[in-house]
């Protein structure tokens, strides 16, 4: 009986870019954000990230530049126009809570 | 002028002193741009408005970031969805937690869904009135016809006589056990045997018996 024969054929030429992910801890699509995390993903895997921080006190206008500087820190590191994904994570998971209440315990 | 509102004396003496400095640096600005004697007021007053809507917007500007600031006090922001569509454009991608997947809503019967009512027709509408009007008609006309009015004018009479001749129309319309329509009927149609007398105009009808008033 022959055996089947597996071939693993990768796509010639293709080099998915790199894109921003942004995650938005927050309850509710629409509800107020509790915390903001980025990262960049190349090919399914993080290779750089940028700290989460929280977002009490802080006006809508304000977050709307850090967004765009972050964007553009991040482009002129990778030197190229990264397209830009969103995330939601609950807020009960803001990394920065978790590691508060790690460090209180 | 003496006055200083709300200023203490320092800070309108400051003031003071920055408006005189503004004119003296405009009067200097517009005397080297000027040519002649006769260009001189509007060329002033045209850098006068330039740098006083400047700093406007620089109040405004800043004014708007402080309101910002505490607005935002001790709030989380939002953020549009389409300034952050613009962002990321079509493609978004979200993850969420299975904690908060909300449990769906009893789906309602097929009666109360929500079908827009459709607007009255206006023959229909035209029609129900006419029919409305023609019932009020006949109820009108089913008093007039349930007891003959001479009936009505014997019961006041026998009601004035029981009250000495005067009566109001509450108390008649108790002692004669009639309908307001016909006791009313009954008083102008027996306009002859008593006297109808109003004092202010909402004022309770007397209906006194000719005969006690002669």
């Amino acid at each position: 009986m022959e055996q089947l024969k597996t071939l693993d054929i990768p796509l010639f030429a293709h080099q998915p870019a790199p894109e921003v992910l942004m995650t938005f801890y927050r309850d509710r699509a629409d509800g107020p954000i509790h915390a903001l995390e980025f990262a960049v993903i190349d090919n399914g895997v993080a290779v750089a990230e940028v700290k989460a921080i929280h977002l009490k006190g802080v006006p809508q206008s304000k977050l709307r530049s850090h967004i765009k500087n972050v964007l553009g820190i991040l482009n002129a590191q990778f030197q190229q126009e990264m397209s830009v994904s969103q995330g939601r994570q609950p807020a009960k998971l803001c990394p920065l809570c978790l590691q508060e209440g790690e460090t209180h315990d | 002028m003496t006055e200083t509102g709300r200023l203490s004396p320092q800070q309108w003496q400051l003031a003071q002193a920055r408006a005189v400095g503004f004119r003296d640096q405009l009067v200097h600005w517009t005397t080297n741009k000027a040519t002649g004697n006769t260009a001189f007021y509007p060329e002033l007053f045209w850098l006068a408005a330039q740098l006083i809507e400047k700093d406007a917007d620089a109040f405004c500007d800043r004014a708007q970031a402080i309101f910002d600031e505490i607005d935002a006090y001790g709030q989380e922001p939002q953020l549009d969805s389409d300034w952050l569509q613009e962002l990321t454009g079509e493609k978004d991608s979200f993850y969420f937690s299975t904690d908060i997947l909300v449990s769906e809503l009893p789906p309602l019967p097929g009666q109360k869904r929500g079908r827009k009512p459709r607007p009255p027709d206006e023959r229909d509408v035209v029609e129900a009135v006419q029919q409305a009007i023609s019932e009020a008609e006949e109820d009108v006309r089913a008093i007039a016809y349930e007891e003959s009015p001479s009936d009505w004018i014997l019961k006041i009479a026998t009601a004035l006589k029981e009250n000495h001749g005067t009566a109001d129309f509450g108390l008649l319309r108790k002692a004669t056990g009639l309908s307001p329509g016909a006791l009313l009927i009954g008083l102008l149609l027996g306009h002859e045997q008593w006297i109808l007398r109003q004092v202010a105009f909402y004022g309770e009808v007397e209906v006194r018996s000719r005969n006690t008033a002669e």
